[in-house]
C-alpha cells in the first residue's frame, strides 16, 4: 500500500539507531512503569500473562482494558512480539478485511444504487425526453418499415419437390409449351404436389409447371415475370446429389402447386449422410395427399455404389404466383414430411423449385454434418500438480483417494483408526497445515470432505 | 485499591450467566453452573470489572456471552481430570502446540522437546490440595481462542529458555548489529572525525544529528499509548502496515492514516523542542532535518556493509 506521507520522517524513524530506540523505550517505559505501580499495589509483574496476550490479539477485549493493554506493548517489545506471533497466527490482518469489506458493501451497494437511480432519472427527464422523442420515434418507424419490407420480400413462397426423373421427363415434354408463354405462368401452379398441406393455390389438372423449362428472364424481358428452369443432372457418384426438401405430393395426380417462389439449388454433398438444402417450398394444400414415392426432403442417399443421376430443376415463376421463400431446411434432422417408403428408392431424384425473377437470395447452405461430440473441457490443471483423477478415485501427494459416502477418504484409512476433526480455516487447520505443505495441497484440491491418513494419524478435513 | 466482591445479586446474573455459557457449549462434559462460576467470576474481574466497576447485568451478560465456551468448558473438564477432555484437547491442539513451538526453536528437536515441556507444562507437574495436578490451564479464561493461548504459552516459554541459555547464544539481532555497526565503525572509520574532510564541520553535522534524535526519542516516548505502539511495531518491529494494524485490531487503511498523521504530529514535536530548547530557526530545522535523514540513509547502507564486512572476518579468524 502506498503511503503518501512525510517521507523524511519516515527516513528519520526507519533509521533510528538503537540507542535512540532503547532511549525512546526507556523514557516511555519509565511512565507507564510508575502508573502501572500506582495502579497495583501489589507490583506484580509488567508483562502479559498468555491469557492476556492471546486476549488482546484476537480482539477480545472490551475497550478499556483494550487500552491498558496497548500502553504495555507499546513499551514492551518482548510481549509486543509475543502479540504480534499470536495475531499473524489468527490471521487477524485477514478478519478485519472481511469484515471491512462486509460493512462497505452494503453502503457501496447503495450508492451505486443510488448512482444508478440518479442516472436513469436523468434519461427520462423533460428536457431529454424532448430529444429523445423524435428519435425514438424515428427508430420505431424505421423498424416498422423494414419489418413491412422484409415481410413483403419473403412473400414469394418456393416449392421445391423431388419427383423420379421419369415422372419430371413426362412433366417436362408437357409444360413445354406453357413455359413458352409467360402469361400462361401466372396460372394456377403447375404440378408439383406436397404432401402436407401448405399455403398457396393448387389446382389440379395441369402438370407439374416445375418441370418444364423456363425461358431466361431476358427473353420474356420482364424479370419478374420470367421463368427459368435450371436443370443439374447429377451422377450418383458425383460428390453433390439434390434433395427436395418439401415432401413430394402424388405423381400420379396432376396436382398443380401455385407456389412462386425462388428457388435455390439444392446439393448435396460428397459426404453420403450430408445433404445440402437451400430452400424449400411450401406447397398449397390441395386434397389428401397419398404418401408420395418420393420424398421432398431427403437427409441421406444411398451409397455411392450405385451410379445414380440426380437432377435439380430450378423454375422460376413469375410474379401473381405466390412465392414463399422455402425456408432451408436441414435435412439430417428427422422431417416430418418424409416418407418412408418413397424414400427407400432414393434414386433418380430431382428437386425441382420455382425461383422468383428476382436475384435469388443468398443461398444458405445445410450440411448434416456427424454429430461432433462436444470437446470435454479438461479441467484447468490444478497449481502444485500431482493430482489426477479417475473414476472415483484420485491420487493427490501420492496419496490415493476414493470417493465414499461424499467424501474423499485415503485408502491407507482403516475404519479403527480414530479420527480427529478438523476444519478449514480454523486455528487447527491453520496450525495442521503451516508445517505440512503436502497435506495443505490435499486438503484444497480435493476439496469437501476429505478424510487423510498423516503421519499415524487420521483426519477429518472439512 | 482493593475490589469489592460482587453483591448476592450479582451472582444470580452470574449463575445465569453460567448457565447460558453452558448452554452455547456443544458439548457441556457433565459440568454443572458451579464448576464454572469461579472461573467466570475470576475472568470479569480482570478483563471487565477492574476497568468497569460499575458494569451494569447486561454488560456482563455481552461479556459471558463473548466468550468461548466449548473451549472454556473442555479446559475445566480437563482441570477436573476428564480423560476424554485431555484426550480431545491433545488431538486438537498437538499441531498448533507443535507449529508454536517450531516458531520458537531453532531446530525441529528443540521444537519436539519444547512441545512436550508445554504439554507438562498443561497437564501441571505440582500437585493442589486435592491431590490433582495444578498446570497452566487455570489461567485460561475463554476470552481469547485456546489455540491463540497456547501459542502465547509456547512463546513464553521459549522465551524463558532462551533467556536461560542467553549466556552462550546472543540471541538479540538488534544488539547483535549494534554491536556489529560499532566494530565496523571502528573498523572503517565511517563516523571517524579524522576521516571527514572538513572535521569541524562533520563534528557540527553530528552534534546537529544527535539533538535531533534525542529530539525524537522524547517526541515519540511523550505519544499516546497507541501511536506509540504503531511507532514501534512499524519502525521498530519492522511489520508491514497490515500486520501492523492487526496488532492494533485496525484495517490496513486506518493503521496508514494514522501513520501519516504521526508523521505530521512528530515533526511538529521535534520542531517545537528544537526551537524551544535550541533556539533553531525553521531553516534551520528544515535544513538539519534533511540533511540528517539523507545521512541516515547512507549510514544505514555503509552500516549494512560494514556488519557484513565484520562477520567475514570473523569467520576467516576462526
Amino acid at each position: 500500500m502506498k503511503l503518501d506521507f512525510d517521507k523524511e520522517m519516515d527516513a528519520l524513524l526507519r533509521n533510528l539507531p538503537d540507542a535512540t530506540r532503547e532511549r525512546a523505550a526507556a523514557a516511555s517505559l519509565t511512565n507507564s512503569t510508575r502508573r502501572e505501580r500506582d495502579e497495583n499495589a501489589r507490583g506484580a509483574t509488567l508483562h502479559l500473562d498468555a491469557d492476556e496476550l492471546s486476549a488482546y490479539a484476537e480482539n477480545a477485549l472490551p475497550a478499556a482494558t483494550r487500552a491498558r493493554y496497548v500502553a504495555h506493548l507499546a513499551d514492551c517489545a518482548t510481549c509486543r512480539r509475543l502479540a504480534t506471533n499470536i495475531a499473524m497466527a489468527a490471521d487477524v490482518a485477514g478478519a478485519l478485511e472481511r469484515n471491512n469489506a462486509a460493512e462497505r458493501a452494503p453502503a457501496e451497494a447503495a450508492t451505486v444504487a443510488s448512482g444508478w437511480r440518479a442516472r436513469l432519472a436523468s434519461f427520462f427527464s423533460p428536457r431529454a425526453l424532448l430529444y429523445a422523442a423524435p428519435v425514438l420515434a424515428l427508430l420505431v418507424a424505421g423498424t416498422a418499415i423494414f419489418t413491412v419490407m422484409q415481410t413483403y420480400q419473403r412473400g414469394a413462397k418456393q416449392f421445391v419437390r423431388v419427383i423420379p426423373r421419369e415422372q419430371a421427363e413426362r412433366e417436362e415434354a408437357a409444360t413445354a409449351g406453357q413455359l413458352a408463354e409467360p402469361d400462361k405462368a401466372q396460372e394456377p401452379p403447375r404440378a408439383i404436389a406436397v404432401s402436407e398441406p401448405t399455403p398457396g393455390a393448387i389446382s389440379k389438372g395441369a402438370p407439374p409447371a416445375a418441370v418444364a423449362p423456363a425461358p431466361s428472364a431476358r427473353q420474356t424481358g420482364e424479370p419478374e415475370k420470367a421463368e427459368t428452369i435450371a436443370r443439374v443432372d447429377k451422377n450418383e457418384t458425383d460428390a453433390q446429389r439434390s434433395s427436395a426438401l418439401a415432401p413430394v405430393a402424388q405423381p400420379t395426380g396432376p396436382e398443380i402447386v401455385s407456389l412462386p417462389t425462388e428457388t435455390r439449388q439444392v446439393q448435396k454433398t460428397a459426404d453420403d449422410d450430408a445433404v445440402r438444402v437451400e430452400d424449400r417450398a411450401i406447397a398449397t394444400p390441395s386434397t389428401a395427399t397419398p404418401p408420395v414415392k418420393e420424398t421432398a426432403e431427403v437427409t441421406k442417399t444411398p451409397g455411392r455404389e450405385e451410379a445414380r443421376e440426380k437432377r435439380v430443376e430450378e423454375v422460376a415463376v413469375t410474379g401473381g404466383n405466390k412465392v414463399a421463400n422455402a425456408a432451408p431446411d436441414r435435412t439430417d434432422q428427422t422431417d416430418s414430411r418424409r416418407s418412408g417408403p418413397a424414400d427407400a428408392e432414393k434414386q433418380n431424384k430431382r428437386v425441382e423449385g420455382f425461383t422468383a425473377s428476382r436475384p435469388a437470395a443468398p443461398k444458405t447452405e445445410i450440411k448434416s454434418a456427424p454429430i461432433g461430440k462436444a470437446r470435454r473441457s479438461v479441467p484447468p490443471a490444478m497449481s502444485g500438480g500431482a493430482s489426477e483423477s479417475s473414476g472415483e478415485t484420485r491420487s493427490v501427494a501420492g496419496r490415493q483417494f476414493r470417493r465414499q459416502s461424499g467424501a474423499w477418504v485415503d485408502t491407507a484409512y482403516q475404519a479403527s483408526t480414530s479420527l480427529t476433526n478438523v476444519t478449514r480455516g480454523s486455528e487447527h487447520y491453520r496450525a495442521l497445515v503451516a508445517d505440512e505443505p503436502e497435506l495443505r495441497r490435499v486438503a484444497e484440491q480435493l476439496g469437501g470432505e476429505v478424510i487423510v491418513l498423516w503421519k499415524n494419524r487420521a483426519y477429518r478435513i472439512r | 485499591m482493593r475490589r469489592s466482591r460482587p453483591a448476592p445479586t450479582d451472582d444470580l446474573s452470574l449463575r445465569d450467566a453460567a448457565a447460558q455459557l453452558l448452554s452455547r457449549a456443544a458439548d457441556a462434559r457433565s459440568l454443572k453452573e458451579d464448576a464454572i462460576l469461579p472461573r467466570l467470576r475470576a475472568t470479569l474481574d480482570k478483563y471487565l470489572l477492574r476497568d468497569q466497576p460499575e458494569a451494569s447485568t447486561q454488560e456482563i451478560a455481552k461479556f459471558v456471552a463473548s466468550l468461548r465456551a466449548d473451549e472454556l468448558i473442555l479446559v475445566i473438564a480437563c482441570e477436573r481430570g476428564d480423560e476424554t477432555a485431555w484426550r480431545d484437547l491433545m488431538e486438537s491442539y498437538r499441531a498448533t502446540v507443535l507449529s508454536a513451538a517450531r516458531g520458537a526453536s531453532a531446530g525441529e528437536a528443540e521444537a519436539v522437546e519444547l512441545a512436550q515441556s508445554v504439554w507438562a507444562e498443561l497437564y501441571g507437574l505440582r500437585e493442589r490440595e486435592d491431590g490433582r495436578p495444578a498446570g497452566k490451564l487455570a489461567y485460561y479464561s475463554g476470552c481469547g481462542s485456546l489455540g491463540g493461548w497456547l501459542r502465547a504459552v509456547v512463546g513464553q516459554l521459549g522465551v524463558d529458555r532462551h533467556r536461560r541459555s542467553s549466556r552462550l547464544v546472543q540471541t538479540e539481532e538488534d544488539a547483535d548489529f549494534d554491536r556489529l555497526m560499532n566494530d565496523g565503525d571502528h573498523d572503517r572509520g565511517v563516523f571517524s572525525v579524522e576521516a571527514a574532510p572538513d572535521p569541524e564541520r562533520a563534528l557540527a553535522e553530528r552534534q546537529a544529528a544527535e539533538t535531533v534524535r534525542a529530539a525524537l526519542a522524547r517526541v515519540i516516548a511523550g505519544l499516546a499509548a497507541e501511536d506509540r505502539l504503531l511507532v514501534k511495531l512499524y519502525y521498530f518491529d519492522g511489520l508491514r502496515l497490515r500486520e501492523a494494524g492487526a496488532v492494533l485490531g485496525v484495517h490496513e487503511a486506518t493503521a496508514s492514516r494514522r501513520l501519516t498523521r504521526l508523521h505530521a504530529e512528530i515533526r511538529r514535536g521535534v520542531e517545537t523542542l528544537l526551537v524551544a530548547e535550541h533556539r533553531w530557526t525553521p531553516e534551520e530545522i528544515s535544513r538539519t532535518l534533511a540533511d540528517v535523514a539523507a545521512r541516515l540513509d547512507a549510514d544505514f547502507s555503509q552500516a549494512l556493509i560494514a556488519g557484513a564486512a565484520s562477520v567475514e572476518r570473523r569467520e576467516e579468524r576462526r
